[in-house]
């Protein structure tokens, strides 16, 4: 079990060692759309947020859509992450406290 | 005697050792060159991109044998409990570990050599910069592998799972290292119009030489019973 | 037997009220920003995250350093509590850090030095407490825990610079009006120190909860344990 869980943290580690190496070797320029620097960097003769397909969703381009869900998301998804590790540590203490009262019963 | 001498006459039993004992280093070269023929076969036959990406399997191909190879190098001292007798002699761990990692620096630039021309012909990449300059990458890189790697295979050598604590361990820590080896490998198979080499060589010695400090100072610690 | 207050929950409390304050001033007080819309309020949750996360494992090397010197459970306890709670922090700014780009900039993940530095930091530091796992001794356990989490950590400040060095970001100077209100401070900075509150009451229950382990472990090896002058059963096994 132990070591199953060691294995499934390699994974991401493995990832992560790969990708730089992967994303350095291949892009010597980069030749996106940077949709703040008035400059036209993907070459297709639009400039910043008049290249809608490639900045329609860059922040200073336009009012983000649906924004409450994602709020909603983030702000849920954190209480869960702080109420499910109290939780675990809490019962985890309670657990290890009765067993010693236990013992101290059965001597 | 000084740290120097110390970790001289550990760095020299080491290649004593490898010496006699070849099988050590033909399976790890195995290993490496199956690595590299792995990669080519996992990618698309697309000759641009295999020369694009051959830096960067280069190095996973020498990361991934520096795992067997760290192992490997503490597996004699644990098998014989030889790690005992090195610590009971008046020895400063410290001698133990430059020791210890020197060589393994010199198995793994050994190594890369064997590899870069294999990698050059199986990707189609070719050295466009002066070769000491590719040199210096590859030294600074494999011992910028070395040094924590000797770290944490001397501390996982006599654990249970040792073969998935070392890169789960390890891995992470080397991200800087190869992101600036396989930068500069990269830029040695190339042009380099932006002149980024000497700065990618400097960031890479500035990794060293911390990790060569810090480890110095950790590994007494962790060979400890 | 009645078990005496911890006293570390009335840091809990006044994280949890402080954090309670922080985001209704975040999620209904403070208005919408001009760009980013509603989305802007995660803003209030995600940097007070960052910052915690830092701050905990700066935390968790200076611990460490200190475990390394004095040996002492106490001292190994609470650095894995605050590696663990850091972990948490860390995971946590990875997935918020992840939804918030997915409406701002169209992407879940991309090459950024934050982004990759806070990957290599959660797992780095997860590493740590999954080699934690297969020591042999509690000795060997805080040697192992606290010699890595110094590694790792040196490691962090590197991560960053090579990352923020090479390719451009998506993490641009922000574009926040410089006229912003109280209650935007208010918001994060009750968010800030609340969850700074909650982390070191989290680590001190995880730390109690790992030396009442060992007190365990120590009874169970040795039925007549040695019982130390509190009437406490004594760790054994620290230094061999």
């Amino acid at each position: 079990m132990k070591q199953l869980a060691s294995l499934l943290t390699l994974i991401p580690a493995l990832m992560m060692a790969a990708s730089p190496a992967v994303v350095m070797a291949e892009s010597p320029a980069d030749q996106r759309e940077v949709c703040d620097d008035d400059v036209d960097n993907d070459g297709d003769g639009l400039v910043d947020c008049d290249d809608i397909e490639n900045c329609s969703s860059f922040h200073t381009c336009g009012q983000i859509q649906g924004g409450w869900s994602w709020v909603i998301a983030v702000y849920g998804l954190s209480f869960a992450g702080f109420a499910g590790y109290a939780l675990y540590i809490t019962r985890g203490l309670n657990r290890a406290r009765k067993e010693e009262a236990d013992n101290d019963q059965a001597r | 005697m000084s740290l120097l001498a110390q970790s001289r006459a550990v760095f020299l039993k080491d290649l004593l050792l490898a010496a006699r004992g070849g099988s050590r280093l033909s399976g790890v070269l195995f290993f490496a060159t199956m690595t590299l023929l792995l990669f080519s076969f996992a990618t698309e036959p697309d000759p641009e991109s295999m020369r694009r990406h051959a830096a960067g399997y280069l190095w996973l191909a020498l990361l991934l044998s520096s795992l067997l190879s760290l192992g490997e190098s503490f597996r004699a001292e644990v098998e014989d409990e030889a790690l005992e007798g090195l610590r009971l002699l008046p020895v400063d761990p410290r001698a133990l570990f430059y020791g210890k990692a020197l060589s393994n620096t010199l198995f793994l630039v050994g190594l890369s050599l064997v590899l870069l021309p294999l990698s050059l012909g199986l990707f189609g990449a070719e050295v466009k910069s002066s070769p000491g300059l590719l040199l210096a990458f590859l030294l600074l890189g494999t011992a910028g592998l070395a040094a924590p790697g000797s770290l944490y295979a001397a501390m996982t050598s006599r654990a249970r799972g040792q073969d998935l604590l070392l890169p789960l361990l390890l891995f992470p820590l080397v991200v800087p290292v190869l992101i600036a080896s396989v930068k500069g490998t990269g830029l040695c198979f190339s042009a380099d119009p932006m002149d980024q080499r000497g700065a990618l060589l400097q960031v890479l010695t500035v990794f060293d030489l911390i990790y060569w400090s810090v480890c110095g100072l950790l590994f007494g610690k962790v060979i400890e019973e | 037997m009645k078990r005496a207050f911890d006293k570390e929950h009335i840091i809990g409390v006044i994280g949890l009220l402080m954090l309670a304050y922080g985001c209704w001033k975040a999620l209904f007080v403070v208005p919408a920003m001009n760009h980013f819309g509603e989305v802007g309020r995660i803003f209030f949750m995600h940097v007070p995250t960052a910052w915690n996360a830092l701050l905990i494992l700066t935390g968790s090397f200076i611990l460490a350093i200190g475990a390394l010197f004095n040996r002492k459970p106490s001292w190994d306890a609470a650095l894995t509590g605050s590696v663990e709670v850091g972990v948490l922090y860390t995971a946590l700014l990875v997935v918020q850090g992840s939804i918030w780009a997915r409406p701002t900039f169209g992407i879940w993940w991309t090459w950024d030095p934050r982004l990759i530095t806070a990957a290599i930091l959660l797992i780095a530091f997860a590493g740590v407490l999954s080699a934690r796992s297969f020591a042999n001794n509690q000795g060997q356990r805080l040697r192992w825990t606290a010699v890595a989490t110094i590694v790792a950590y040196i490691d962090v400040p590197i991560v960053y610079f090579i990352v923020k060095w090479l390719p451009r970001g998506i993490h641009q100077p922000h574009s926040f009006p410089s006229t912003v209100s109280t209650d935007y401070h208010l918001a994060l900075r009750f968010n800030a120190i609340a969850m700074l509150l909650l982390g070191i009451w989290m680590t001190f229950r995880r730390a109690r909860w790992i030396l009442q382990q060992n007190a365990a472990t120590a009874m169970s090896a040795a039925p007549g344990a040695a019982l130390d002058a509190e009437g406490r059963t004594m760790v054994a096994g620290v230094e061999e």
